[in-house]
């Protein structure tokens, strides 16, 4: 036997053992493959997929990579943690360290290849599935499926020069253990957790802290507070399993009647040891389960309320606004009405005449509409409407955080009193002038041989058909004319590059989201599987002393569902209050509802997480009573 | 009165080669006995500890513990079974490193849901007794062999057993560790009458008992009763296990 044969039958005949870490290995090749194959897709270049969507990919395809080689890295280290002992034995019968190195590197290398092998055949399988995911969710037709040479050469070089150097790091950062440790393996007896109480109290502090900030900051705040509150999170999480989790367990085990209580005993001596074990595992799994949630909320947000944003924006489905002097309005109107009907949708058309002060007011020159008028034009766009005293006027802000500095108003020969609320979004914006004003009507009926302007407003209850039309339009009427005599705007067209914009960014999340989700629930299964020694051994000797299945089982599946939704429900808070703040924030983007998509974002992940939950707990109960009983 | 009756025991190891572990065993222990089971590697003592102790079950003959056959009993009532009517002793000590030694002792009474106070009580008691009160607080790897030993005849006594199983308690333990605890074990039967059935390689351990049984290739071979002097019985204990044909390296070296 070489060592080359050594090596690789190692591998071939412990299948079982180093099945986890070859599964996490192939599927990071499987989704580094399958974007590439998106990426590299010859549709990708015609303008059927936003531009935006490939730097999107692209930019995904880096965090994968990046992601994948930490993800494999750990798995990398956990596996061979598990193996401590077979080097330890290996080592007394005389084997090298650079030997050791070597094997391991031969040991990961053929596990690499195999599994992009597997990978890219899996990938390729999965990616018509993907193509057609894509497509629905960027509204565009399915890409058809391709041989992508490309993806296949990126993917298999990157995955070799990835293999490569987690073994190379892997024998760097092998931490230096006497042999009889090695041989040991995990029959180490571990020492007595123990926490600092100043850290659990910072701990708490810190997390209280930051909440309560995330929670009471107003919405200009939040991007100032962002990074401090994100930092002490952060550093309040990583105390919160490492101190804080200790002692509190520390503090429940001080209490006989609880702690001596059936199966307590086993249980909470157990987590103490567990928690600080896991606690980075714990911590990092948190961090980047908290990081998936918001992102993929936010995204979620973004992308379902890109109608009512558009609808707010762009109140009516076609906005024809003109001066006076503008000869071609009423061609343009006829042209716009003219396809409007030829394409048989119906519509309401809608008028506001706007009348241009001749004196600046604070160096703006104001339009001034008539009350009436503006509230039916309102009511006609679905905005607030506005009242006004017989003496007062309503003036609008022209941008978030403009205020209003003049408390009157001279309009001929009234002066109204100044009115106004920062919240109420203006409909109409003027050729000839930059700020709006609503007054009463006999006020406005007193000007007269003022330069006027008129838009015209079309509601079209199909508007989200005329995507072609108004394009078409748009080039026909052009969306204004040199001399600023006219404005023509659409609102399809605004809608439909936004969502596909906005589905990009969540079809993105969705799979870096995911991936993440995936790689956090690998880590619990290769921290589980790192345990099934120790813990077959010791409910070994406690079954011989006497215990059913069903407290095995109730102990077992309390443990792991810490395992599991610890770090998921330490997530959802943050995330929870993460959204809160947000929400104050993202109200200022027009983003309306954060509840609802948020809600399901974290749903779905927990029910997908106790699935997951339910599957790994009947497997290790498997395994475990094969053994015991 | 008999505490335990082991009636024409057999046991046949199934697979493609059937291999006969047991065959007709018979004995019975009387309540407060303390007896030894020896034989050489391979004469099936183990297969009989585990019948009895109910981690394996008989292909023939029946087991009865005051009267009852626990492998009649369903998978759940008989890890009850255990945990009330029998205490264990091993070799290997199997104390749990997450618990201290107190928690390990208390933990077949935990697992009872026994009242905290209860608990407390046997604790204090069963450590007087066994002379560890010191070290209740301590971790397993904080203590000695013959302490951690001590502590899981405790833990195997703190429900008052009506058996106590004790499968090589001195295999893992130095000379002076294992006549501490041998007479732990014998100073236990003595005073609180506690049955002891003790599967054993050392012929100073044995000893101790009462009775040796030896057993040879799964079948009873002979059994030798004390008397007064345990100088002369550790001496024809030694007679009989070179009688028996057994290697010489199945015994451990003399240390009296």
């Amino acid at each position: 036997m070489t060592f080359r044969q050594f090596a690789f039958n190692n591998v071939s005949r412990n299948k079982r053992t180093y099945a986890a870490f070859f599964l996490s290995s192939v599927f990071s090749v499987m989704i580094f493959f399958v974007y590439a194959m998106f990426i590299f897709h010859p549709g990708i270049a015609d303008e059927a997929i936003h531009e935006s969507v490939a730097t999107g990919m692209m930019v995904a395809e880096y965090v994968i990579f990046l992601f994948a080689f930490f993800f494999l890295f750990y798995c990398v280290g956990a596996f061979l943690k598990k193996r401590e002992k077979e080097f330890g034995i290996l080592f007394m019968h005389g084997m090298t360290p650079l030997q050791r190195n070597l094997l391991i590197f031969m040991e990961n290398m053929l596990i690499g290849v195999v599994s992009i092998l597997f990978g890219i055949v899996l990938g390729m399988v999965l990616a018509k599935l993907f193509f057609q995911f894509a497509g629905f969710l960027l509204d565009v037709q399915a890409l058809p499926f391709y041989w992508a040479w490309k993806a296949i050469g990126l993917t298999a070089v990157a995955f070799l020069v990835l293999f490569a150097a987690i073994s190379v790091f892997t024998v760097l950062f092998l931490r230096k253990r006497s042999l009889l440790e090695l041989l040991q393996g995990s029959q180490r007896p571990k020492k007595e957790p123990k926490a600092s109480v100043s850290l659990s109290v910072l701990a708490a502090m810190l997390l209280g802290l930051s909440y309560l900030l995330a929670l009471t900051a107003e919405g200009i705040y939040v991007p100032v507070l962002l990074m401090p509150v994100t930092a002490m999170t952060i550093g309040g999480t990583y105390l919160l399993f490492t101190q804080l989790s200790v002692f509190a367990i520390g503090m429940m085990k001080k209490k006989r009647f609880f702690y001596w209580k059936r199966t307590n005993l086993l249980t909470l001596s157990d987590m103490a040891y567990r928690m600080k074990d896991n606690a980075r595992m714990f911590f990092l799994v948190s961090i980047v389960s908290t990081i998936a949630f918001c992102a993929i909320g936010t995204l979620a947000a973004l992308a379902g309320s890109i109608q009512e944003t558009v609808v707010r924006t762009n109140p009516f489905a076609f906005e024809y606004q003109s001066k006076r002097d503008n000869a071609e309005e009423q061609k343009h109107l006829s042209m716009l009405e003219n396809r409007l009907e030829q394409a048989g949708y119906t519509y309401e058309k809608h008028m506001l005449k706007m009348r241009v002060l001749p004196n600046e007011v604070e160096g703006e020159q104001v339009g001034v509409v008539k009350l009436a008028q503006y509230n039916q034009f309102a009511l006609a766009a679905n905005a607030d409407s506005i009242t006004v005293g017989d003496q007062e006027a309503f003036l609008f802000v022209r941008w978030f955080g403009d205020s209003i500095e003049s408390s009157t108003l001279h309009v001929g020969d009234s002066i109204l009193r100044v009115k106004s609320n920062a919240s109420v979004i203006p409909l109409a914006s003027g050729l000839g002038f930059e700020r709006l004003a609503v007054v009463p009507d006999a006020v406005y009926d007193q000007l007269e041989e003022l330069e006027e302007e008129s838009l015209y407003g079309y509601n079209v209850p199909k508007w989200k058909e005329t995507k072609e039309i108004s394009l078409n339009l748009e080039e026909k009427i052009g969306r204004w004319d040199e001399e600023g005599k006219y404005y023509f705007s659409t609102r399809a067209p605004v809608y439909y590059s936004m969502k596909q914009m906005a589905n990009t960014a969540l079809f993105i999340g969705l799979f870096v989201g995911v991936l993440f989700f995936v790689a956090a629930a690998s880590f619990l299964y290769f921290r589980l599987y790192t345990d099934l020694e120790n813990d077959k051994r010791q409910y070994g000797a406690i079954s011989k002393i006497g215990m059913t299945e069903s407290e095995l089982t109730r102990i077992v599946t309390i443990q792991i569902a810490l395992l599991f939704f610890v770090p998921i429900l330490v997530a959802i808070a943050h995330s929870i209050v993460a959204f809160v703040s947000l929400q104050s924030f993202l109200k200022l983007m027009l983003i309306t509802s954060v509840v609802k998509p948020t809600a399901i974002v974290l749903l779905s992940f927990v029910v997908v997480q106790a699935i997951y939950f339910w599957i790994i707990r009947n497997r290790y109960l498997f395994h475990l009573k094969r053994s015991v009983f | 009165m008999d505490m335990l009756q082991v009636k024409s025991l057999s046991k046949i190891y199934g697979g493609k080669v059937t291999y006969r572990a047991l065959t007709d065993i018979d004995f019975t222990i009387t309540k407060g006995e303390f007896v030894g089971i020896m034989g050489p590697s391979g004469s099936g003592k183990t297969t009989l500890l585990n019948m009895i102790s109910t981690i394996d079950s008989p292909t023939s003959g029946e087991v009865l513990l005051n009267g009852t056959n626990p492998h009649l009993l369903k998978k759940s009532k008989l890890a009850l079974f255990r945990r009330r009517e029998l205490g264990f002793v091993f070799q290997d000590f199997n104390l749990l490193d997450t618990l201290t030694l107190g928690e390990n002792i208390v933990l077949p009474l935990t697992l009872d849901g026994e009242n905290v106070h209860v608990m407390e009580e046997k604790l204090h008691a069963v450590a007087i007794k066994l002379g560890i009160q010191d070290i209740l607080e301590k971790f397993t790897y904080e203590v000695s062999g013959g302490q951690r030993q001590r502590a899981a005849i405790a833990r195997a006594i703190i429900h008052s057993p009506s058996l106590l199983l004790a499968d090589e308690p001195t295999g893992n333990l130095d000379s002076k560790s294992s006549r501490k605890v041998m007479e732990t074990l014998e100073a236990l039967n003595k005073q609180d009458q506690v049955t002891t059935m003790m599967v054993t390689h050392d012929a100073l351990a044995a000893s101790y008992c009462h009775r040796v049984i030896f057993i040879k290739d799964g079948q009873f071979h002979n059994e030798m009763y004390r008397g007064e002097n345990r100088q002369a019985f550790f001496q024809k204990i030694i007679d009989a296990l070179s009688f028996l044909g057994g290697n010489t390296y199945d015994l451990s070296t003399i240390r009296v």
